[in-house]
């Protein structure tokens, strides 16, 4: 027992090796492709595995460390400083709370079985390795932004995660689709990311240099911190905002946030995530549903206290978050490609934790996050699952009755669909429902938007499901059966996708710890926000029936009994529909907008580039080349004209002496 | 008398100056070097350098002009000057005349209002008695000493460097190593006629007995070498 | 009329001097034979002597210092032909001419 305690000490300690062992099976795959080592493709796929099942063995000792220390978690964090200009030292480190135990665990976990089902589902790609390298890569980049200690240390890894998505989407980058997509989520996230470059310079400005150093006093009181820790924001907040006033904080928690909202695809700067399913199914699973787009929730959770500070902020985000959950519910509607309607759903499903954290209903978004990564990787795994079997047809017209075929799939699906929509004690059902009580709580109309979409949410899910595996077949493709290493991750998705919500809910099962709890504890000064939850009260009761009448909606028009015809509501609701075919016109006026105004300027800043600045460079270069040629002349190397010279010059000097000398 | 003296010398000497300038001989021009040279001592006798008269006379007259005419008659390819360029020697005219402004211009601005010294007697006794030279002799090995070993020393080296310089060239023939060539093969051992053949033909110009072939026969390598300049 | 101008003294040497050099630099600019671009070098030479020892004699006759700069300028006159013969001459083998526009080993 006490070589247990001690390797699970060792473990703790060394968490930053969680990051490292990614890295490492990174370079040795793409070092290993250059030297034409790996005969044997298996074998990237063998050490990318492996690298993130060391991970997960780390992840599952942080787990019973931080539950061996009751609620009150005690966090660990080591910095090391690798650049030190004056007040500004930058820092990488680790730091192992809840939060990040919780972040880990989840990653590692979905991760590993996402690449054990990429095995087959990549079988017969020609860049199989490749794919494993930025797998591998994208693991590392996200466990680093996991165990980040600070702000500047997140923003890097923050851009890290950036770049593995981009090369991802695009892995098929011979298909113009998808280097587009790729190019746009990449532009998409520039936009975001440079937001939050300068939300976290306004920081270290009123911090630093308009605010009297702060950090110094506060670092040589707190030695375990860092410059721009996490931790330290719950004292830095206040201070900034007793010294800016309000408005000024908004703006610098919106700048933040900007990071937030376009990783996690939130309203304005949304539009990457649909096309980014051009990547393989995979990609999208780990990426684009479970992890990275996380990543902007857990940042808002990183910087909670900023946000707890400016209650504008908080409304802004509600508000941003809400009306994403709502948009995207009522796109997904519409769908008819699988994969686009599940990747609306993530994005209604990050809308819906980022109105959590707006309302401040914390634990819950982040609940929200932790459940929400089971059953949509899982989902999006029955879909590639799917597409796989079906030839790479993702248009749900052409599909139907696959439960016979696909009888894995097609329940696991059906689960991770009655998850999503919160039926009946599932994961979704807990963290969903806690986020309507917090909304209930903060504001009327977010709690009925939200209740609205849950029923949407329920709609559009089981429509998918009705569509894809339920009626007849409707496709030509020849139907293939099911590759058991595909099946295996599915069927151990779904444990967690049904039950970890009831587990650590904290009221099925008294004696467990609930999430709630733990989570709330984390950020000092923010106080137990843990809402007076009760599963058998009005709020959950109305979510369920909501979700039951989505249910019921899509089961009549989409069923095997197709009961109503869903054109009529098309007919009748035209204008809705086409606001939803049409993706609300998003992707119009953003083209619109580049087409008239980026370009022009884009153009005008060209040819002032091409003219001017060129010209400058070419006129110099021009100027030193004919003087050049021209001074070349002098150089005749006959010796009277060198003496001619120097007479001159003394002739000229002798002038000069006479003026000046006399 | 001593006006007279100057006049008739300073005519003589800037006649003679223009003469080697322009006459189109180069060997006139150093008979009209000599005339320069030997009108020159009689300015230095008006201003009481007769030592220096007479090293001038020795030197430049005698010594300078021999030489010069020795390289004339070494570079003997031409002895008539081409014309030179009339715009070249335009140019020069304007320079020349602008210089010699400029000069003059100096001249009188710096010196309208010379501070004339006049000797003491007891100087000029000397001088009428003995000459300057003592005088000079005196100056050069107390004051002057080291400038005049230097001087020495710098004659020397002149000469060596000279000889070194105008000597044949620096090959096994001048060291003794090699036979002697003939006159036609001469311009072949110069520094460049070595490079030339380095390059072109991949070996340098030196040859190693036993171990070149060309060495070996030593009458053919001459024709041979001949033969390819 | 006024002949005084005729009386000689500082200015009339160092007028002498003046032309002797204007001449002899007239000569190194034209001449296309280096020869005779070094007799023009002797000629500017001598009218730099004429002023030294002029100067000498006019503003400080009892030191002779004046003769002394004259006798080492001579010196390195001397030096300077021999060595400027030297280099002609081997120069002249390797051209075959002495034409100062030939000499442009200056430049490359």
């Amino acid at each position: 027992m006490t070589d247990m305690a001690q390797s699970a000490g060792w473990l703790i300690d060394n968490i930053w090796m969680v990051p490292v062992y990614p890295l490492i099976a990174t370079v040795l795959i793409i070092l290993g492709r250059g030297l034409n080592l790996y005969k044997i493709k298996e074998l990237s796929m063998s050490l990318t595995v492996l690298s993130t099942f060391c991970g997960l063995i780390h992840a599952l000792f942080a787990l019973q460390w931080m539950f061996g220390q009751g609620e009150h978690v005690v966090p660990i964090e080591q910095n090391y400083v690798w650049l030190s200009a004056g007040a500004i030292q930058l820092s990488m480190g680790y730091l192992l709370d809840s939060m990040s135990v919780m972040m880990l665990f989840v990653v590692t976990f979905v991760s590993l079985l996402i690449q054990i089902y990429t095995h087959g589902y990549m079988k017969h790609d020609a860049g199989y390795s490749k794919f494993y390298a930025y797998l591998a890569l994208f693991n590392f980049s996200m466990l680093g932004l996991v165990l980040s200690t600070n702000l500047f240390q997140i923003y890097v890894f923050w851009e890290l995660v950036g770049v593995s998505s981009y090369l991802l989407i695009g892995f098929w980058f011979t298909r113009p689709s998808a280097a587009k997509a790729a190019v746009k989520a990449f532009m998409m996230n520039r936009v975001g990311d440079f937001g939050f470059l300068v939300g976290i310079l306004t920081l270290v400005y009123f911090t630093v240099i308009d605010g009297g150093n702060w950090w110094q006093q506060h670092l040589a009181a707190n030695p375990d911190q860092a410059f721009l820790s996490f931790r330290a924001l719950g004292d830095a907040a206040p201070y900034i905002m007793e010294n800016v006033g309000p408005l000024i904080f908004a703006i610098m928690a919106l700048l933040i946030f900007m990071g937030p909202m376009a990783k996690s695809a939130q309203l304005p700067l949304h539009t990457w995530l649909p096309d980014a399913m051009e990547g393989p199914t995979p990609i999208s699973a780990l990426i684009h549903a479970a992890t990275m787009v996380a990543a902007g929730v857990y940042l808002v959770g990183r910087t909670y206290p900023i946000f707890m500070e400016s209650s504008s902020a908080m409304v802004i985000v509600a508000v941003l978050g809400t009306a994403t959950a709502l948009v995207a519910a009522t796109i997904a509607v519409t769908q008819v490609d699988i994969k686009k309607a599940l990747a609306y759903s993530t994005m209604s499903q990050l809308g819906y934790m980022v109105a959590a954290m707006g309302v401040g209903a914390f634990s819950a978004g982040l609940f929200h996050l932790f459940t929400h990564a089971f059953f949509k990787a899982m989902l999006f795994l029955c879909s590639g699952s799917v597409i796989h079997a079906c030839e790479d047809e993702q248009d749900m017209r052409k599909m139907g009755g696959l439960m016979k075929k696909l009888p894995v799939t097609g329940w696991t699906y059906l689960a991770g669909t009655v998850a999503i929509s919160g039926l009946a004690y599932t994961s979704g059902f807990w963290s969903k429902d806690e986020i309507l009580v917090g909304a209930h709580d903060y504001s009327q109309i977010i709690y009925y938007v939200l209740l609205f979409t849950a029923g949407l949410t329920s709609f559009y899910m089981f429509r998918t499901y009705f569509m894809t595996f339920l009626g007849k077949y409707r496709g030509e493709a020849h139907v293939h059966h099911e590759d058991p290493v595909m099946v295996t991750p599915l069927a151990i998705l779904a444990i967690p996708s049904l039950f970890i919500g009831a587990l650590l809910s904290g009221i099925v099962f008294p004696g467990w710890p609930a999430f709630s709890q733990y989570i709330a504890y984390h950020v000092p000064g923010v106080e137990h926000a843990a809402h007076h939850f009760d599963a058998f009260s009005g709020i959950p009761l109305t979510s369920t029936i909501v979700a039951l009448i989505g249910l019921f909606a899509a089961f009549f028009m989409y069923g095997p009994m197709r009961v109503i015809d869903p054109d009529m509501f098309r007919r009748l609701l035209a204008p809705l529909y086409n606001l939803s075919i049409n993706k609300w016109y998003f992707d119009d006026i953003y083209d619109n907008f580049v087409e008239n105004y980026c370009m022009v300027s884009a153009k005008v800043s060209s040819w002032f580039d091409r003219t001017v600045i060129d010209g400058l460079v070419n006129g110099t270069a021009l100027m030193v080349m004919s003087g050049g040629s021209g001074m070349r002349q002098l150089q005749s190397g006959k010796v009277q004209v060198y003496l001619g010279a120097l007479f001159f010059s003394v002739f000229i000097l002798s002038l000069a002496f006479i003026y000046w000398l006399r | 008398m001593e006006n007279l003296i100057f006049w008739v010398f300073a005519a003589v000497s800037v006649l003679a100056a223009i003469g080697v300038v322009f006459h189109r001989s180069i060997v006139y021009s150093a008979l009209f070097l000599l005339a320069v040279f030997s009108s020159i001592p009689a300015f230095f006798l008006l201003n009481n350098a007769d030592f220096l008269a007479i090293a001038q006379m020795v030197v430049y007259a005698v010594g300078m002009t021999i030489v010069m005419l020795f390289g004339i008659m070494f570079t003997r390819e031409k002895f008539m000057e081409e014309e030179p360029g009339r715009r070249q020697r335009f140019y020069a005219f304007v320079l020349i005349a602008g210089f010699s402004l400029a000069l003059l211009l100096a001249a009188g601005a710096f010196y309208t209002q010379y501070q004339v010294v006049t000797p003491g007697s007891a100087f000029i006794a000397t001088i009428q008695q003995d000459g300057s030279t003592g005088l000079l002799g005196a100056l050069i090995f107390q004051k002057y000493l080291l400038p005049f070993e230097i001087a020495s020393v710098l004659l020397l080296v002149a000469m060596v460097g000279a000889i070194i310089i105008a000597k044949k060239s620096f090959t096994e023939e001048s060291a003794g190593l090699k036979y002697p060539v003939s006159e036609k093969e001469y311009i072949n051992e110069t520094a460049e006629g070595m490079l030339k053949e380095y390059y072109e033909m991949g070996r340098p110009g030196s040859k190693i007995p036993g171990v070149d072939k060309a060495a070996d026969e030593p009458e053919k390598t001459d024709n041979e070498m001949a033969g390819v300049q | 009329m006024d002949l005084s101008i005729f009386n000689i003294g500082l200015t009339h040497f160092i007028v002498l001097a003046t032309i002797l050099f204007s001449i002899g630099l007239l000569g190194i600019m034209t001449s296309r034979n280096v020869i005779r671009v070094l007799m023009c070098l002797e000629l500017m030479m001598n009218a730099v002597n004429i002023n030294f020892v002029a100067f000498n004699n006019y503003l400080n006759p009892e030191i002779l210092s004046g003769h002394v700069f004259a006798i080492f300028i001579l010196t390195v006159s001397a030096a300077e032909a021999a060595v400027g013969l030297a280099i002609i001459i081997a120069l002249y083998r390797q051209k075959r001419t002495v034409d100062v526009d030939e000499f442009n080993l200056l430049k490359l």
